[in-house]
Formats: C-alpha cells, structure tokens, sequence
C-alpha cells in the first residue's frame, strides 16, 4: 500500500496563488486529515492528488511513482464526493458496480463483488433504487461503496459529511473510522470540522492560505498548537484569546501576574475553555468578570464571562452551572497557557506567580 | 377583483383568444368545406362538410411525396445536428478554452442574420457542386439553420449537470469521452430530445430553402408544395388549405401535447 | 471482508500515443469542437465569405455583360440605389410595427393571463397556438382572410358596419400594414412567453406594499410592473426586432414585395434581385448589407444584455 507525497506542491489559478509551496508526507495506510477554513487550498490539493486538476509547480506521487499528468482512472484512487456524485440515471447496483464495469468485468462477476460491498454498508435492500429515492445518509453509504469496490491504494474524501446532519454525522464518523481499521488503506480526508478530524486523524495537516500551517497527530496540535490561528481553529468551543503586554518579563491580566520567558512587548495569551477553573468566591490570583450568558447543554455548560482583560467574553466549560449576573474569577491553568507573537507563533512559557 | 372587472378581462382575454384562433377555424373551415363556401357569402358558420379535400391533395397531387421529403430531410437534418452539435456543446460547457467566448458569439450571430443572406451565395455554391435539387443539398442548407441552436441548446443542458458527476466518472476509470458517454449524455437525454424536435419543427417549417434549392416538385417539401396550388389565374383554396393543414398539424399537435415541456425547453435554449 | 486485489499499475506518465490523446488528453476538445467547427464552417462560413467575394464581382445572368468585373462598384450602386434605401427603410418600418404590434399585444395578453387562477394553462396555449404555424401557412390563410372581394376580414368589417373594407394586399396604402397584422398574430407569442415569465417572476410584496401604499391599478403598473418588467422588456423588444429583420416568407408569400415595392424589406429585394433578377452578385451585396445590419442588432443586444447583468436589475 503505497502512501503519497507532496513534493513542493503550487497552484495558481488565473493571477492568485492558491497553493504556495505545500510539502506533506503521508505514510502508508494512515489516514491523514486536511482540515483549514474555507479557501485554504485542502480541496485543491485533493482534487490534483485524484488527477481531477493539476499543479502548476511541484511533484506529486503515490507510493514511489509521480502521477504528475496521469489521468484519474489510472491513479488507482477513488473518491467520495461532499455531494455524493451519485449517477442519477443508474440504481444503486449500478452505481457500485461502475468502476467495475469501466474494468471490464463481466456483469455476473460484478454482482458478487457489488452484493458483498453492499451488505458491508447495510445498502442490501435499496439495490434496486435509485439515487433519487434515497435519504443523505444512503447516498453518503452508496458513495463510499462505490470507493471501497474499487479496492484503491488512497481512499479520497472531500468533505463527506457536510451535507448531513448531525446525527448522522457522528454516526458515519464512525463508520469511516471502522473501515480505516478494516481495510488499512490509506485515506486522505478533507474537512473543515475540527471534530471530523480531531476524531479520524492519525495525522492533521492545518492549512491556511494555500499553507502548511501545522501537522502533527491530533492531541499534538490540541496541547501545542503552533500558532493562534491552529489554536483557534481546533478545539471547540474555541480557545480564549486575550491581548496584552509582557512588561520586564510580566504579564498582567486583571489582578493575576506572572512571570513569563517571553521577550518585552505585544503578546496573545490563549487558554482553552476546559483549562479554566471557575470560582465565586474572591481570589488574589484571578480574573475577574460576570456571567453574561450560559449555554446549559446537558452534561456540561458554557459560560460566557464578560472580563476586562479580553473585549469578547471568555468562555468557560463547567459542569455545574451557575447562574448568570454572577459574579465569578476565572483561574487559568498555568500549565495549559499558551503564548503567541505577534507574528502568531508560540512562545515562551509561563513561569511563576507574582503576588501583590 | 371585482365582478366587471372579471368580466372584462375574461371579455378581452376571448377577444384576444378570438384573434389567435380565427384563422386556423378558417383554415379548417376551408379545407372541410366543398369548393366555393368560403368564398361565398354565406356567412363564417358551415354547414355541409367534405373530407375530399384532403383525398383530392393525396390522389391529384404528390402531397405524399412531399410529407415524405418533408419528413426525411427535417429527420436528417435534426439527426445530425444533433449528433455533431451535443460534442461541440459538452466542450463549450466543461472546457475552458481560448475562443470559447468566439465561438458562443458566433453561434448568437447566425442565429439572428436573416437567411436570405446566406441563401445567394449557398445557391451559387450549390449550383458549381451540383447539389441543387438535391435532398443532401436541402439537408446542408437545414443544417445551417439548426446546427448552432443545437450547440447552444445542449451546451444549456450540459451545464445544468453538476461537473462533480464527470470528476466521479473519470475516477471510476472513464476517460472524458467516455465520461461524456457514460453519464452526460444519458442525463442530457430529455434535453437532447426537446434539440431534435427543435430541429425537425425548424427544418420542417423552412420555406426559404424549401423554395429556391430544390425545384423539380417530386423533391419538394410540403412546405413548398403547399404554396404550388396558386395558379396564375385562381387558386384552389380548398386544396391548399387541405395541404396547409396537413402540414402544418403534426407540429401543432404535438406542441399542444407537450406544451410545458417544450417551452421549458425554449427558455433554457434561449439567448440569454 | 475486501480482498486488496493486485494493482493494476499502468506506469504513468503524459498520455502520448494514439487515440488516447484524443480521449482522454490534450486533443479532447480538439475531438469534441472539430465536427462541429468543420460543418459550421461549411454550411454558414463558407457561403458567407463568397457572399463577401461575390460582392466584389459581377455575375448577373440576364444581363451578362460585365460578368467577371472585380472592384466596388456594386457597393457604390448599392449607396446610390434609392430601391435599396426604400428597401431598408420598409425593413424598418416593418421592424418597428412588429416589434409595436407583437410586444404591445403580448404584454396585453401577458397582464390578462397572469392574474388567471383556473384554467390558465388553457389561456396560455391558446396564445401559443400562433406561433406553431409556420410562416408560409401563415401567409396562405392570411392571404385568404385578405382577399378583397370574398376574404373573411372585408366581409366581417361590412358586417360589422365598418364600411367597405379596402383591397388589402393590392392597395399600396394598406399593404404593409396587412403584412403587419399577419406577421404579428405569428411572433407575439415568443413575446408573449417572455413576457408573462418575466411578470411572474415579480414579487408579490411588492405589489402588496404598493396597495398599502393605497396605488390603484395604473399607478402599480407604472410603479412597479413597468420597472420591474424593463429587463425583459428589453430583451423581448430586441429579439422582436431581430425576427421583425428577419421576416421573409410572410412578405413574399403575400405580396412578393408589391404592389409596387410597397412592400419590398430588404430581406425580399435581396431574394427578388438573385432569383428574379438573376443578378447574383449585387443580391450577395444586398446579402452583406443585411449581415452587416443584423451584426449591429447583435452587438446591440449583447451590451444590452451585459448591461442589465451588470447589477441595473432591481431588486
């Protein structure tokens, strides 16, 4: 099972850049995620792997071979589609059974194959339809059969799930993981949810403006996010984002200080939501702020504290709740600070506490 | 709405309705009637009714002939219009290329000229070839009036399919051609038949090259056969207007069975 | 579970040799336009370029004389012609009446149809029942309905009280005008379809906050239908316009241009002067004239069209 490189990988489209000098290692048989915001390029560099568009600079290969110019049929990829794809003039059988006819296999030989790849999705009973009578999580089901029946060397996903809802999300997830597991292929997979790939990734590869901002397996880039831009971006509700100075190797946020390794000047203090403990009672070492709003959500709640240190409120997971118009000081775990330079990357860590 | 003003437009919409469908009663009337009731002064409401019109336009005239000419050349015309136009309309719908924007214009301009420019010199070139009475010759000259619609049409058609269909077939193992075999042309299947109807009404409606390519009369077409029944010293109403209804009623009842589908179909192709 | 089966590793590379270059490579489009340009070239760019050739020359049948004469002498005939400006200016005389006639009309049929509930796919097919017929049927019945002594038209108007009718086609003073009726009971309806699409597809709020505003039936037709309608309109009257051009067969069919060149477009003068005539050289000039006015009407409604695409549309 061969894994897939992109060697210095560039896209222009008309005068903009849209990929700049993008360099991704995938191993085999891991299934790595690309996940940015919109534009970022990640559904650009899926589409020149399957042959679909072609770099304009750069070398592409899976396994040892570089596919630089080798049509899509001749990759041995296949590709699940964000809008499923599916021929709306053939029924489910013949949806799966396509590639193999574009082989060459004769039709009594395809039907065994289409019949096991169907009865692995649960799609038995709906053989005869066509895509038009299906509901979103069949189709998404027949569009992944239509790949797995392929038996390719990279499974390609763009997007798969945004159209679902989220039910079905979190069960298809899960579904995907089983059959990365089952098969082993490698699988590159193309998201802007970070739950998607905080829960499939071996490997995250953030991009942002046609850059590798990041890669790294998933609780790397939860616990050490290389910029506030990957820091924001996984982890939801989002980190905490506060502004503020560092003075001879001090920062101040409300009535906490501390000493920090950071050179003088402009810094972005992050703490993420779940790292914060929350008080009602007076602390020396805390921030101060009120309850603004609270999103109660069963088995834990967020809170919106409205602080001076940070113009948006900072949000805090708990999982008792409080009552809003409370007021509260918030204790940020020293450990769990992260510093960012004005050019967005980390620095630094926090060191101790200075006491008034 | 109140009561007179129901009334009123029901009154102008009859009035309008009157005026869109008196002249095909007249024809019916004329053509059922025995020679002579139409122009007497019996008033617009027959009587006595004949069908010997019609066997009269069969039996004294080669009007078979003509529906038939009529039909094989509207047939091939459309035929292959369509065979060469749907290619032509797949590249302009998925491939960028230099001269795209050329091509679309063009096809916009020779749609608009009037045919009596290309008519002269087409006449003339016919004429050195030798294609003048000629059903391949009435087939070319069609042709020119068809085949840009049908580009135009089914590149239309074309874009409606979502090109991520193309992009799951070529990796499923097409290649563009067979890509556009496989799965655009069956999806563009409807559309392709509202084209090949566009072009046979088109071809069969023609009266321009009907006339002047072709003038030995076994070879003409109805719609130049009907206009024979003028003489130079009276016209045989009855019979022409037998022969009009003929071949004009095939096109006006299938519009009026497909209506909807048809003028769908025309905003979809239409220059916009 | 699946089996991984052996690979089928074609050794990739561009695609080079054979007929995969046309399948699948960079000779694709070459293979999909290539028919299409080769019979569109032979069937309207040929004949088109010898047109323009054929202006330059000389080849009149009847009257041989200076046949194989090059040069611009049928353009400098063509400036000092006064048949052929009579013939551009009944052309757009019989341009501005269709286009009057058939948008005027269409509108009145679209405002009618549009506001019916029950029955309204019966109103709109009989409006589109004209625009079935072909023009030579057309002109057959209109031909008839004209006729001066026994034609349904005189003997409804003495029926109606409204006088002896008058010799419709024979009389130089009414001869186009009875073209025009018979053109426009034609080519309303393709007016009419465009028409009626385009009033539908404006918002009812807008009428709503208009009767809130207490406007009364005019004041919502200027204020609201005529601006919101103005797109389509546009595009309707310039279409219209084109096919008022165009016009041929109802022309010729009814009066062959008379009586008297009453009648005679320059679509008619450009048939009569080739095949009546004989005189094929001056005919492709007349050819050309039209082309060439037809390619202005084009650019028109090209700058027309990006102009309301543009962002004019009201919202």
């Amino acid at each position: 099972m061969p894994g897939v490189t992109f060697e210095r990988v560039g896209k222009r489209f008309g005068g903009s850049l849209v990929l700049d000098d993008v360099s991704i290692e995938i191993p085999e048989g891991h299934l790595v995620v690309f996940a940015g915001p919109s534009g970022c390029g990640k559904s650009t560099l899926l589409r020149m792997l399957a042959g679909l568009d072609e770099p304009t600079s750069g070398l592409i290969r899976i396994g040892d071979k570089v596919v630089n110019g080798v049509p899509p049929r001749d990759r041995d990829i296949a590709m699940v589609f964000q809008t499923y794809a599916l021929y709306p003039h053939m029924t489910v059988a013949e949806n799966i059974g396509f590639p193999l006819r574009m082989m060459g296999i004769p039709s009594h030989r395809r039907e065994g194959q289409v019949a096991q790849v169907a009865a692995m999705l649960g799609l038995t009973p709906y053989l005869a339809r066509y895509p038009r009578q299906l509901s979103g999580g069949q189709r998404q089901r027949v569009a992944m059969g239509r790949a797995i029946v392929r038996a390719p060397a990279v499974f390609l996903f763009d997007e798969p799930l945004s159209n679902l809802d989220a039910a079905l999300r979190a069960q298809i997830r899960v579904e995907i993981a089983r059959l990365h597991r089952e098969i082993g292929a490698t699988m590159i997979y193309v998201t802007h949810d970070q739950v998607e790939a905080m829960t499939l990734a071996d490997k995250i590869v953030v991009l942002d403006g046609g850059r590798v901002v990041q890669e790294g397996a998933p609780m790397e880039i939860y616990s050490s996010p290389a910029t506030a831009f990957v820091a924001g971006f996984i982890g939801a509700p989002a980190m905490n984002m506060i502004t503020t100075q560092v003075h001879r190797g001090q920062i101040t946020l409300a009535r906490l200080r501390m000493k920090v390794s950071i050179p003088d000047g402009l810094v972005t203090v992050g703490i993420r939501p779940e790292h914060i403990s929350i008080t009602t009672e007076a602390s020396s070492g805390g921030i101060v702020g009120r309850i603004e709003w609270v999103e109660a959500l069963g088995a834990e709640s967020i809170l919106y504290v409205k602080t001076e240190s940070c113009p948006n409120p900072m949000r805090v997971r708990v999982s008792t709740s409080l009552p809003a118009s409370t007021e509260v000081w918030l204790l940020p775990m020293r450990e769990h600070l992260h510093f960012f330079g004005r050019d967005g990357r980390r620095q630094g860590e926090a060191g101790a506490l200075v006491h008034e | 709405m109140t009561a007179i003003g129901t009334f009123l437009r029901w009154a102008a919409i009859a009035l309008l309705a009157t005026f869109a469908l008196f002249p095909i009663y007249w024809m019916l009337v004329i053509a059922m009637t025995p020679t002579g009731f139409s122009r007497s002064l019996d008033g617009i409401w027959p009587t006595v009714f004949t069908t010997e019109n019609f066997t009269r336009i069969f039996a004294e005239r080669p009007m078979t002939r003509w529906i038939l000419n009529s039909v094989i050349v509207a047939g091939l015309t459309s035929a292959l219009s369509l065979l060469v136009g749907t290619s032509c309309g797949y590249a302009l719908s998925r491939i960028r290329f230099r001269g795209a924007g050329a091509l679309m214009l063009l096809l916009l301009v020779t749609q608009m000229m009037p045919a009596t420019s290309i008519i002269v010199p087409l006449y003339i070139l016919f004429a050195r070839v030798g294609l003048l009475d000629t059903m391949q010759g009435m087939v070319i000259g069609h042709v020119s009036l068809v085949l840009p619609l049908a580009i135009w049409m089914s590149k239309g058609f074309f874009d409606r399919i979502p090109s991520d269909l193309d992009g799951a077939a070529r990796i499923d193992g097409c290649t563009r051609l067979s890509a556009w075999w496989y799965v655009a042309l069956p999806l563009a299947a409807p559309g392709l038949a509202a084209i090949f109807i566009y072009g046979f009404v088109t071809s069969w409606h023609d009266f321009l090259f009907a006339h002047t390519l072709v003038h030995t009369p076994s070879r003409w077409t109805a719609a130049n056969g009907i206009v024979s029944f003028r003489g130079e010293y009276f016209t045989l109403h009855e019979m022409q207007m037998a022969a009009a209804l003929v071949f004009a009623a095939p096109v006006i009842v299938i519009f009026v069975l497909m209506q909807r589908w048809i003028v769908e179909g025309a905003l979809t192709g239409s220059v916009r | 579970m699946i089996t991984p089966r052996s690979r089928r590793w074609v050794a990739p590379g561009r695609i080079g040799r054979g007929w995969i270059w046309f399948a699948d490579g960079p000779g694709f489009p070459l293979l999909m336009l290539f028919p299409s340009l080769i019979v569109l070239g032979l069937v309207i760019g040929l004949p088109i370029l010898r047109a323009i050739e054929m202006s330059f020359d000389t080849l009149n049948l009847r009257r041989p004389a200076n046949n194989g004469e090059t040069g611009l002498h049928n353009y400098l005939r063509l400036l000092a012609d006064q048949r052929a400006w009579n013939a551009l200016g009944l052309s757009a005389l019989f341009m501005a009446g269709s286009v009057a006639g058939s948008v005027g009309l269409a509108l009145a049929a679209a405002l009618l149809t549009r506001r019916v509930t029950r029955g309204q796919a019966l109103v709109r097919l009989t409006f589109l029942i004209p625009w079935t017929v072909p023009a030579v049927v057309t002109a057959l019945v209109w031909g008839v309905m004209y006729d001066g002594n026994f034609g349904v038209v005189n003997r409804m108007l003495d029926s109606a009280g409204l006088g002896p009718g008058a010799n419709w086609l024979i009389d130089r003073r009414t001869a186009l005008w009875a073209l025009l009726a018979a053109q426009v009971w034609n080519e309303f309806p393709m007016s009419f379809v465009f028409l009626l699409a385009g009033l539908m597809a404006i918002p009812t709020e807008l009428y709503e906050s208009a009767r809130i505003d207490r406007a009364g039936p005019w004041s919502q037709f200027r204020f609201v239908t005529l601006p919101q309608l103005r797109p389509v309109l546009a595009i309707t009257v310039v279409l219209s316009m084109i096919m008022g051009f165009k016009a041929f067969p109802i022309i010729f069919v009814l009066t062959g241009g008379g009586p008297n060149r009453a009648t005679e477009t320059l679509t008619v003068l450009t048939f009569t002067t080739a095949f009546r005539d004989l005189d094929f050289a001056y005919a492709a000039t007349l050819g050309v004239l039209a082309l060439v006015v037809s390619a202005l009407m084009v650019t028109g409604y090209l700058r027309l069209v990006a102009r309301l695409d543009d962002g004019r549309e009201v919202t």
